[in-house]
Parts: structure tokens; C-alpha cells; sequence
């Protein structure tokens, strides 16, 4: 069976056990997930203390909307990163701020900061210019699928693309980012 | 696309994929691929790179089990706290203790009524989608036309975006899916027409008639939050973009208050206390909307002359003691014992200092 398809059986296998209750799936599911999302709501926040907060939130809201969880052929992360888009949205209403919805590229301006703390070299800087420089749809499918590492399935949801367009589209990011970076 | 591109793509996703979850190194992929060797490597090394240089760190193992740890907590905590849920219908008890004959009349009173009614008032209940629906909007139009003031019109307006929410409120408790995209549109018309005769107002109007507003639209987002979470994945989007724009009317009006308002009146002026029948979302249970428009605010009068203060009840009128100012013997507490017992700051008068907002579960 698909890897996948076979995680996706044991997360609905999870969720079943959670709304029952059982502790233990609900931190097995959480433990699964925690880190991704950490990662989607620091590449949007900029701040670690932030994002760990609103992490929190969203497993807090995830594990207590599960009542009216349904699995739509969509993996259990979906479910977990449409709740972090509305924890977000919620956040940024709180800060009387502004939250871009459909797209993602802004993830690098979030990153950048800390980055340039860390990370001076050359590699960095031409990494940069070359996700600058290429069309934002390829700019989103690299955050989505390989910065982020979100499954295939979730990123064509969010970008509302086939799964074969997806990946195709990925195939042709990356080869446009390479030769970008050659030059 | 060809075949062979989708094959190609095929392959560096299924790569990328294991090597995301670690069940594979970047030679491993390559090798179980040597066919396509010479294309996926660089590829694959790009990714790897972009991943290196451009990944956020993640979660700190302290923080992890930290927050498992107080996540259980605060389930077990809400799952405790949780109350039964109040029926919107009365149980079958209810109906049972009533004398069959009672209801029959009720009943039979009910239909007569009911059927006198006519159009206009089946139209009153029509939703988006519903053929009656352009009735209902006929009638509401025609009723801006008895409106002769630009704040008779933000009234009736914001009245109607109210009703526009309770539209989208009902789709949703219906289930009415496919309906739901043009009743959010109707409610995002009805707050770009209150929009627009809010600017039409005239400089210094109503500033208490734009608090209630102000108010409204504070329940308006609750609101939204609370359906987002009963309706499927695909569809939040749309409510998170209307709770936005009512977020945008909201500040609108902030800034019309900001310019119109009175900016510095001196604690003890009161204007009259607001009765904006705005409700908290039921698992709510903080002190919002309604505590913030019933808190006394300064009147629109310029100077108070001779306006009692509150702190005046506070304080002892007979043996005071020094040490122990706060505590009057005798003086009889004020009646109101949950309302500020100090005058409000000049700053918070003004309805603009911004009070933490709890989370709200869903």
C-alpha cells in the first residue's frame, strides 16, 4: 500500500480514538503534527514565542472541533492547516493587522530576518534572488512542499491544482530554481 | 504535460517524500532511480539546499512536551467546564404538560394569523436562493426610502447587515451549502452600503448610534468564528475573508469616532449606557461587547457641572479610618457591586484602549 494512503488510515485510525477520548492517540497525533505547523506559523509570524503560542491554539481548537471533523479524502494535516489559517487570521484581527490568505510567498520575508542573523553567505543571497526572481506560483509550491514539507495532497488543496499538476508544477520549480541559480 | 513529464515529477515527488521522512537519503533516491539518475539528483540537491538555507527551525523539544502537557490539561479542564448546550426547542416534557386543547388553539391562532400575512411576510423568512428572496430584498429598499437622514440610513443599514448574518446563520444551520457563497455575498453588500453612508455622515453625528455599530460588528466577527468552525474545510476561507471585511467596517467606524468624537472629556461625564443587546458567543465567557458598551461613558456635553462622581459612594462619610481607606463601617455599598468601583480613566473613556481578547474554542 501507498505510504501515504497507509498514514493517512492510521491518522483516521487516531482521530477515530481521540474523539472517543483515548489520550494516547490524541499526543500520538499531536506529536506527529506539532512540528509542522510550528513551522508554517513561524514562517508567517517571524517569532518563535508567537508561533509556539498559536500552535498550541490550533491543537487546542483541532482536538476540540474533532466533533465535527469529516474526512473529505483529505489527510488529518489538512484539517490541522486550514484551523492554523483561522488561528491566524484571528491573531492577526486581534493585532488590528492584515493577513494575506491565498498565498504563502510571504514566507520569505518572515524568514529573512532571523536569517540574516544566522545565515551571511554568498549561497544564501543567490538562493534568494532566484526565489525572487521566478513566477509565485513556483515560489509557492517550493514553500508548500519543500520548505514546509507538507504532503503533496495538502499543497494541490491549497493551491487548488490537481495532484499531478502539483507535482509537475514542483518538477519545474525546482529545475527553473536550479538553472536560476547556475547563472 | 506529457506522460513522461508526469513520470519524471512522479519520481522527485516520491523521492522528495522519503527523503522528507527520513526513509531515505538523497543517493538512496537517486540509485533506486538510475533510469532518470542524471535529472533527479540536481533536483534533489537544489531541494536540499532550499531546505537547509530557507527552513525554519522547529518546535523545541522542551516546548513540545510542555505544551502536550498543559494541551491535556486544558481539554480535560474544558471538557469539565463544558454545560449542556440550552435547546433551541423545548423537550418533549415540555410539550407533554401542555393541555392538548391549549395548544390546539395556539395552533389553529397561529395558521389564521399566518396566512393574513401574505407575501410580504413569507418573504420576511426567505433566505438566499430562495425565490422569495428578491421580495424580501424589494421590501428592505423600499423601506430606505422612508429614511430622510444619512444616520436613519446607517441604522437602517446596519440593521440590515445584521439580517444578513442571521441569513448566512441559518444557511449554515440548514445545511444549505451551496447557498452559503451568495448569502456571505449579500452580507459583504450590505456592509459595503453601510460603508458607504457611514462616509456620507456629517462631521460630529451619533457618536453613541456608531458605538452600537462599532458593537454590532465586534459580534458580527464572534459570529463568524463561531459558523467557521461548523461548516466544511473548503468554505472557511470565505468566512475568514468576511470576518475581515467586518473587521474593516469596524475600524471605519473607529476612525469616524476618532474624528468626531469627543477626545478628551474628564472622568465623570457619563453618557448614557448602551443597550446594544450584543451577545457573546455562547462558550464566550469573558466580558466583551456588552461589558464594554454598558461600562458608563462620558456624555457628548462638554463640561460636567455638576455631575455627581462615582467615587463619592465609595468613599467613607463617617469614621473614616487612615489605615484602612477602602473599607467603610457604615456607608451602604453601591447596588451595582459588579460595575467599576473607580471612575473610568480619561484614556478608556474615550472606548479605545483595547481589551485582551480570550480565545475563542471552537
Amino acid at each position: 500500500m501507498d505510504e501515504t494512503r497507509q498514514s493517512e488510515q492510521d491518522d483516521a485510525v487516531l482521530v477515530a480514538r481521540a474523539r472517543e477520548g483515548d489520550a494516547e492517540s490524541f499526543g500520538s497525533l499531536y506529536r506527529r503534527y506539532v512540528d509542522p505547523i510550528y513551522r508554517y506559523l513561524f514562517t508567517r509570524l517571524g517569532d518563535s514565542k508567537e508561533a509556539e503560542d498559536l500552535t498550541e491554539d490550533v491543537f487546542f481548537r483541532s482536538f476540540r472541533a474533532l466533533g465535527n471533523y469529516r474526512e473529505r479524502g483529505l489527510p488529518f494535516s489538512a484539517f490541522l492547516y486550514q484551523v492554523a489559517k483561522n488561528v491566524l487570521v484571528d491573531h492577526y484581527r486581534q493585532q488590528k493587522g492584515e493577513v494575506e490568505l491565498s498565498e504563502s510567498e510571504h514566507a520569505l520575508e518572515t524568514l529573512r530576518p532571523l536569517d540574516e542573523q544566522v545565515i551571511r553567505d554568498e549561497q544564501l543571497r543567490d538562493l534568494r534572488r532566484a526565489m525572487d526572481e521566478m513566477p509565485s506560483n513556483y515560489r509557492e509550491v517550493i514553500i508548500l512542499r519543500v520548505i514546509l514539507a507538507m504532503p503533496t495532497n495538502v499543497v494541490a488543496d491549497w493551491m487548488s491544482m490537481t495532484e499531478g499538476a502539483t507535482r509537475v508544477l514542483l518538477h519545474r520549480a525546482l529545475a527553473s530554481l536550479r538553472g536560476r541559480m547556475q547563472n | 504535460m506529457t506522460g513522461k513529464d508526469g513520470d519524471r515529477a512522479e519520481i522527485l515527488d516520491r523521492a522528495l517524500r522519503q527523503m522528507q521522512e527520513r526513509k531515505a537519503t538523497l543517493k538512496d533516491s537517486v540509485l533506486a532511480h538510475p533510469e532518470a539518475a542524471a535529472e533527479l539528483r540536481p533536483l534533489l540537491e537544489t531541494a536540499e539546499r532550499v531546505r537547509d538555507l530557507l527552513a525554519p527551525a522547529g518546535a523545541s523539544p522542551t516546548f513540545i512536551q510542555a505544551s502536550e502537557i498543559r494541551l491535556h490539561r486544558r481539554l480535560r479542564e474544558a471538557a469539565r467546564q463544558a454545560e449542556p448546550r440550552g435547546r433551541f426547542f423545548p423537550s418533549p416534557a415540555f410539550w407533554a404538560r401542555i393541555p392538548s386543547k391549549a395548544l390546539a388553539v395556539v395552533l389553529l391562532a397561529a395558521g389564521i394569523f399566518a396566512s393574513g400575512w401574505g407575501v410580504s411576510s413569507a418573504s420576511a423568512q426567505a433566505l438566499p436562493g430562495d425565490a422569495l428572496y428578491p421580495v424580501k430584498q424589494g421590501l428592505e429598499n423600499a423601506s430606505l426610502a422612508f429614511s430622510f437622514s444619512d444616520a436613519g440610513d446607517v441604522a437602517l443599514l446596519a440593521r440590515f447587515a445584521d439580517e444578513r448574518l442571521e441569513e448566512v446563520e441559518e444557511l449554515v444551520q440548514k445545511g444549505r451549502e451551496a447557498d452559503l457563497a451568495a448569502g456571505l455575498g449579500e452580507y459583504e453588500k450590505a456592509l459595503d452600503r453601510m460603508d458607504a453612508a457611514l462616509q456620507r455622515l456629517p462631521a460630529g453625528s451619533g457618536s453613541v448610534e456608531l458605538e452600537n455599530i462599532q458593537a454590532q460588528l465586534e459580534r458580527h466577527a464572534d459570529v463568524l468564528i463561531t459558523l467557521r468552525a461548523q461548516i466544511p474545510l473548503q468554505a472557511q476561507d470565505a468566512l475568514n475573508r468576511m470576518i475581515e471585511r467586518s473587521t474593516k467596517s469596524k475600524d471605519l467606524i473607529e476612525q469616524l469616532r476618532r474624528e468626531n468624537g469627543p477626545q478628551d472629556l474628564p472622568p465623570g461625564q457619563e453618557k448614557k449606557a448602551t443597550e446594544d443587546g450584543g451577545t457573546l458567543s455562547p462558550e464566550d465567557d469573558t466580558p466583551k461587547v456588552s461589558e464594554k458598551t454598558k461600562t458608563p461613558k462620558p456624555t457628548d456635553t462638554d463640561q460636567p457641572t455638576k455631575t455627581p462622581k462615582p467615587t463619592d459612594t465609595e468613599k467613607p462619610t463617617k469614621t473614616p479610618k487612615p489605615t484602612d481607606p477602602e473599607k467603610p463601617t457604615k456607608t451602604p455599598k453601591p447596588t451595582n457591586t459588579d460595575k467599576p468601583t473607580k471612575p473610568p480613566k480619561p484614556t478608556d473613556t474615550l472606548g479605545l484602549a483595547k481589551t485582551p481578547k480570550p480565545i475563542i474554542d471552537k
